[in-house]
């Protein structure tokens, strides 16, 4: 029981440690061809036809060659790319939201500017 | 018995504190501490599962040394065979671990984190007694080396697969990188490049990957992406720790045959009926026709361009 109290105390000290030297980046998308990059790296052979940055980099929605749909989304400091499937949308603003129905995915909020309605409609 | 591995922990701690510090003064690698705290939480959780399940190992251990073929008595000769043969009972279990799914299901927590540092070799299993890779040392008893040995020499091999996950190492002299392990053999490990996926199992000696045909050196040119081919979108250690096996039950349940069933429990990670999901094969092929298609297209434009 000590011993795992003591783990417990030395994973709090690391944990802080991390935290305090800075190691708590946000990624950001700067061009569609980094969100394209990300695909095509996680998803192998995937050619982006159609790429829609989060205004603030914090995702990205792709249209493959092939038709499919494709979510780029950071988690910590990297990123996670998902193919979308049935998926529930809502647009609020500028801001579309999509909840995945399985379990394990979070959801996720991007700011698509006018595309927002656009992508609405492909997903819907 | 001597346990190496709560006697290392200790120097894990100290040692993960001392990349984090290189790391920030500029050394190679990376950190983030949403995805440590995930790191050292399913540590914590494995020690605790072993501390529950270790005791049952154990028992059926001794069970199984009761049938051994011969004595072999605990000397440090036959300590050192112990230990190479441990090593090769390591290599079958881990490659059963890429390429079977239900030991993977148990496996895959230790590489579900994008990065690769000392906090990622923390990284373990809860449900490896369930996924039953204790197995997998069990001839070594049947021959007829002491459980005490047994353990000690399995102990010592998880204590040297520690300080391999860096990316702040680059590479250790030829002779080690042609019979040791190394940072720069397991960083492609844990790669999910095409080229890198299920290469180099080895725990100790990288010699078992070149005997088997199963070794890839890590290419300065290509660095390793880290992680999983379908990352996982959630820091939680439960959801780490269990989604395999949420996504076994999943497919089993859904499935038409009892052919198919068996295929999703025993089969490769990724296999299905339908063929919509990818295994290590299929991804490595899509790989090279793609790039056998760029370099069709750049010979094409060269011969239009003269």
């Amino acid at each position: 029981m000590t011993e795992f109290l003591l783990s417990g105390v030395a994973i709090a000290v690391l944990i802080a440690s991390a935290w305090a030297l800075g190691f708590r980046n946000t990624p950001k998308l700067a061009t569609a061809d980094e969100a394209a990059r990300l695909a095509d790296a996680a998803l192998t052979g995937f050619r982006a036809a159609e790429v829609t940055l989060d205004t603030h980099g914090h995702g990205a929605l792709l249209r493959g060659t092939d038709g499919r749909l494709v979510l780029v989304r950071a988690l910590g400091d990297r990123w996670v790319v998902r193919v979308l499937g049935r998926v529930a949308v809502s647009v609020e603003g500028t801001c579309l939201t999509l909840r995945p129905g399985s379990v394990g995915e979070r959801a996720t909020t991007l700011d698509l500017g006018s595309d927002a309605p656009v992508w609405a409609a492909r997903l819907a | 018995m001597i346990n190496a591995v709560a006697l290392a922990t200790p120097a894990f701690v100290g040692l993960v504190a001392a990349e984090m510090v290189a790391v920030r003064l500029g050394a190679r690698g990376d950190y983030d501490w949403r995805d440590s705290t995930t790191s050292l939480l399913l540590g914590l959780g494995s020690t605790l599962a072993g501390a529950i399940f270790g005791a049952s190992v154990v028992a059926m251990y001794v069970a199984a040394w009761h049938f051994r073929l011969w004595h072999i008595p605990d000397t440090w000769w036959t300590a050192l065979i112990c230990f190479v043969l441990d090593d090769l009972a390591y290599y079958a279990f881990h490659r059963s671990a890429h390429r079977v799914r239900w030991f993977w299901a148990s496996h895959v927590v230790h590489h579900s984190s994008q990065h690769y540092n000392l906090t990622t070799a923390l990284r373990q299993s809860w449900t490896g007694f369930i996924a039953l890779g204790f197995l997998f040392r069990m001839p070594l008893l049947l021959i007829g080396f002491s459980p005490r040995l047994v353990l000690f020499c399995g102990g010592i091999n998880l204590v040297y697969q520690f300080w391999i996950h860096t990316e702040t190492v680059r590479r250790l002299p030829r002779w080690a990188e042609a019979v040791l392990n190394t940072p720069s053999h397991h960083r492609v490990h844990h790669g999910t490049n095409p080229r890198y996926l299920d290469r180099n199992y080895a725990g100790v000696f990288i010699v078992w990957d070149r005997l088997f045909g199963t070794f890839e050196a890590e290419d300065d040119a290509e660095r390793p992406r880290y992680g999983i081919v379908h990352n996982l979108s959630t820091f939680n250690p439960l959801w780490a720790a269990f989604h395999e096996w949420a996504g076994i039950a999943r497919d089993v349940w859904h499935a038409r045959s009892w052919r198919e069933r068996w295929m999703l429990v025993a089969g490769p990670p990724g296999w299905s009926a339908d063929g919509s999901r990818d295994t290590a094969d299929a991804i490595r092929a899509r790989a090279l026709i793609a790039s056998d298609s760029q370099a069709e297209q750049k010979g094409s434009m060269r011969v239009f361009a003269e």
